[in-house]
């Protein structure tokens, strides 16, 4: 057994197993996709029901965001009228069309305490390539697509213990880094500056592994005094990881370095 | 124990992990289908079953979580020499106990060394969030697995087989 796990080893990372691990990973998937299909109401009515106040509490929240923000839209597209119209008296345009996106589904989830991991249904076949970055459906930073076969990729969340993103704070410019925590949360390091809850976190696009102004997710809680040398700042994501079933690869970036591996 | 019916438990195993263990976490710990079609599989139809479909689920659990097979089969291998050990000591408790002891600290084992591998990579290992969030509420998860599997199979007349190698025609 021991020989045997030695040469399974050696043959993964020969890369001996990819082409196996991709025929198995497309056979797979509809059984997946169709198991997963029946389980999942079962597991969302458990959860909704151990979690009744927690739901209202939030719906509650959510309704006075939605106000907030139907506001800030109708703001920002006074304003972008008011910008196309001064580009045009100028003379000048912007080229903002050169991205390309592929949509695909997450058809398996890893969760442990160390690992947030999801697969989806596209891969090399779709133009996909390790280190593109993955949106959710509405543009905030989900993770990486760490591996890729022919018709399905895993992706590696920003909630995984081992991710890491330069991010910067919307509203002061402040420079940091998000990572994974174990409890598949999110924390806000390396920051010296003065934070608020409800601050926006970016991607500051610093390093080259991922593109500028990518919406990651809002402050909190922060603790820490004017002793420490940095403050303790927790960032709960924009959207919630275990519940997308539907993500954007972005296909456009080329990320500038990449650092991956898997266990 | 037929080869394509280990075959079958094993993809079944593999795709459950990944399908229906995520949806029902306790704390941060899910089912681990692998480690109990395994051990369910050992005490059944025996160590010679068993030591067929261990590397089998390991690499098809591999493929689908994109961990090393190796690594998997590595953390899996446990249950076969204890719950061996513990049948040729003659450990007095009955086999549902044997089960219990194999399958909990085979997944104990299993859980450290991917939390050990996931530390190898970068990852934060806090011990107490480790202890109370995965340890723990994976002990339960496997007990609760194992027990509510066995006994409907005991109910329907399936009967444990030894669980030593020598008793199964593999004495050295």
């Amino acid at each position: 057994m021991v020989g045997l796990a030695l040469l399974l080893a050696i043959a993964g990372q020969a890369g001996a197993l990819d082409p196996v691990q991709g025929a198995f990973l497309r056979v797979s998937s509809p059984l997946t996709n169709l198991v997963s299909g029946i389980f999942r109401p079962i597991a969302s009515f458990l959860s909704d029901a151990g979690n009744l106040n927690e739901l209202q509490e939030e719906n509650r929240r959510l309704r006075l965001e939605n106000e907030q923000l139907q506001t800030q839209m109708v703001d920002l597209q006074r304003d972008a009228e008011r910008a196309r119209e001064l580009e045009a008296a100028l003379g000048i345009s912007q080229q903002t069309g050169d991205e390309t996106r592929v949509a695909a589904n997450i058809v398996n989830r890893i969760a442990t305490p160390f690992d947030s991991v999801v697969s989806i249904d596209r891969g090399a076949a779709a133009g996909i390539q390790p280190g593109m970055v993955v949106l959710s459906a509405q543009g905030t930073l989900i993770g990486t697509v760490t591996e890729v076969f022919d018709a399905s990729a895993f992706v590696r969340l920003i909630t995984d213990s081992r991710s890491k993103v330069n991010a910067q704070v919307l509203e002061s410019k402040t420079d940091g880094i998000v990572k994974g925590t174990p409890g598949r949360g999110l924390t806000f390091d390396l920051v010296r500056a003065q934070v608020k809850i409800g601050d926006t976190i970016i991607t500051s696009g610093l390093g080259g592994n991922y593109p500028p102004g990518l919406p990651i997710g809002k402050v909190s809680a922060v603790s820490g005094g004017p002793q420490d040398l940095y403050l303790k700042i927790d960032v709960e994501p924009f959207v919630r990881l275990s519940t997308a079933t539907t993500v954007v690869v972005l296909t456009s970036f080329v990320p500038q370095r990449i650092e991956l591996t898997t266990p | 124990m037929n080869v394509l019916l280990v075959l079958l438990l094993a993809v079944t195993a593999a795709v459950a992990q990944v399908s229906v263990a995520p949806l029902f976490p306790v704390s941060a710990a899910t089912f681990d289908f692998a480690l109990a079609s395994s051990a369910l599989l050992l005490v059944f139809s025996g160590p010679r079953a068993a030591m067929f479909a261990l590397p089998l689920t390991a690499i098809l659990l591999g493929f689908v979580t994109d961990r090393s097979p190796a690594l998997l089969l590595v953390g899996y291998l446990p249950l076969l020499p204890v719950a061996a050990v513990l049948a040729d000591l003659h450990v007095p408790i009955n086999r549902y106990a044997q089960l219990l002891v194999a399958g909990l600290s085979t997944g104990l084992f299993v859980r450290l060394l991917l939390a050990l591998a996931a530390v190898a990579h970068g990852a934060a290992f806090p011990p107490g969030v480790v202890v109370w969030q995965l340890f723990l509420p994976g002990l339960l998860l496997d007990f609760l697995l194992l027990t509510i599997v066995y006994f409907p199979l005991r109910f329907v007349g399936w009967d444990p087989k030894s669980m030593t190698l020598r008793r199964s025609g593999f004495a050295a």
